[in-house]
């Protein structure tokens, strides 16, 4: 797109690459995509558009949906860097504007207050125990789409994005312990769902 | 063993959650959602360079109001809860004249959103119903500096008009109001935090018409120094210069969602006003 490139072959442009990278863009082009520049914009894009896709994706459960919202988040993004300040890493920034844009979508006010202790965090199973219900391709996606959105986001924070507790709580707007509360929730709950589609299969 | 177990399960969910890739129009919707925010970008900073002379001419009215205020004394005496009331309420009406001179107070968009001008008659109306509000509110002094240079607020739809925006409701809102000082003369000097939201619908290609339009809502808490003078019982404005400007953080409007605020004060002190 350049500084001012045609709009028609602008960020799609440089979107369509590979788009897989897990790592972080460099200060510079932090800097140049808050100034304006539209190519630096379009390295971001590209840097985290897997990431948000699989995000959004999880949580719209629909492609048209997952387009819709990301629109508006690299909108908002191009738009809100100039006052990025670095507090915490530019992925969980872009994950954040994701969750809340998804959540507005949906219609759910993003949950500010930690899940109630019901006694039963114990029995939460590892990710190990969850591994060995699943045996068939597809079976953990069905169960993972039972969640609530809070739940799911929870899990794909951490477990595909490989957050730590307190990065996944600047994204979901919780606090780390939140996060473990919710992760424990979540676990119990695709056991149940993995149990079922076992006992039903 | 444990960990790598852990890990299969990372994997697993990766390996089940692939997204689908964007389809075709993604790409140029993206592509000019970013061009938008240029064009906002550019009609901000259209029109601090158009507040450049106002802010000069103030700058020599504070200096010159500093330099008497320090060889007469000012008093340090601020207005009580309802003055403060009150001045909030001028300064809270005159931003609500801001916004409908910037906005027609129609429902008739479907009449003519697809011009790039303003029908005549909407037009003078908005522009008398500006220059009523200017009368009501500020002194002389005040109107006949809003109008330097023969601009408007009205003019600024037009101009945005132009862009591919149509400016279709603007909303406002005094968050905050702050007493700074009372000058030898009595004026008394505020400064206010103001929520002002836009809401436009940007035509694709940048082209009035054509295309499906999108909304557009701009909105930023800048903070304002004002100086009012009490005239028959009430508060009239006297000037306004701008402290903080603002920037929205994350596109999610209203006066309660984030703003990037300037952290470079464009008023130096209370009366002296610094160009950005």
């Amino acid at each position: 797109m350049g500084e001012r490139q045609s709009a028609q072959e602008g960020v799609g442009a440089l979107v369509s690459g590979d788009g897989a990278g897990l790592g972080e863009v460099s200060p510079s082009t932090l800097r140049a995509a808050a100034a304006g520049r539209h190519e630096a914009f379009e390295a971001i894009v590209r840097e985290y558009d897997e990431r948000l896709r699989a995000f959004a994706f999880s949580l719209m459960r629909d492609r048209n949906a997952m387009d819709d919202v990301l629109q508006d988040v690299y909108v908002k993004a191009y738009r809100a860097l100039p006052g990025f300040r670095g507090d915490s890493r530019l992925s969980t920034w872009l994950l954040r504007i994701t969750y809340t844009t998804c959540m507005s979508r949906l219609r759910l006010p993003p949950p500010e207050l930690p899940l109630v202790d019901d006694g039963t965090a114990d029995e939460a199973p590892s990710p190990e125990e969850l591994v060995d219900l699943v045996h068939r391709r597809g079976q953990l996606a069905e169960a993972l789409a039972a969640l609530p959105p809070d739940l799911r986001a929870c899990v794909l924070l951490v477990h595909r994005e490989g957050l730590s507790y307190r990065e996944a709580g600047d994204v979901l707007g919780v606090r780390p312990g939140t996060v473990g509360w919710r992760l424990s929730a979540a676990r119990r709950r695709l056991r149940e769902a993995l149990e079922e589609v076992r006992t039903y299969a | 063993m444990r960990e790598e177990r852990n890990a299969a399960f990372d994997q697993l969910l990766r390996a089940e959650t692939q997204p689908p890739e964007h389809r075709g129009n993604f790409h140029p919707r993206l592509a000019e959602g970013v061009e938008a925010v240029d064009r906002e970008r550019l009609r901000r900073r259209w029109g601090r360079r158009h507040l450049r002379p106002l802010l000069i001419a103030a700058v020599a009215a504070a200096v010159a109001l500093t330099v008497v205020a320090l060889f007469a004394g000012g008093s340090s005496s601020g207005p009580d809860v309802v003055e403060m009331k009150a001045i909030q309420r001028t300064i809270a009406r005159l931003w609500v004249a801001k916004g409908e001179a910037l906005a027609p107070q129609t429902q008739d968009y479907a009449r003519f959103e697809t011009s790039p001008t303003l029908p005549e008659g909407l037009k003078d109306e908005m522009e008398a119903g500006w220059q009523a509000a200017l009368r009501s509110l500020g002194t002389a002094e005040f109107v006949a500096k809003e109008n330097e240079g023969g601009g408007s607020a009205v003019f600024a739809n037009e101009g945005s008009r132009r862009n591919g925006d149509v400016i279709v409701r603007c909303e406002t809102e005094v968050v905050d109001v702050a007493y700074r000082r009372t000058l030898p003369d009595g004026d008394v000097v505020v400064w206010a935090e103001v929520w002002a939201g836009e809401i436009a619908r940007l035509y694709q290609s940048g082209t009035v018409g054509v295309g499906e339009p999108h909304t557009v809502r701009v909105d930023t808490t800048p903070t304002y120094q004002y100086q009012l003078r009490a005239v028959d019982g009430g508060w009239r404005i006297v000037a306004e210069a701008l402290v903080y400007s603002s920037e929205d953080m994350n596109g999610d409007y209203g006066p309660d969602t984030p703003h990037f605020v300037d952290s470079q004060r464009l008023v130096s002190g209370d009366e002296g006003l610094v160009l950005d």
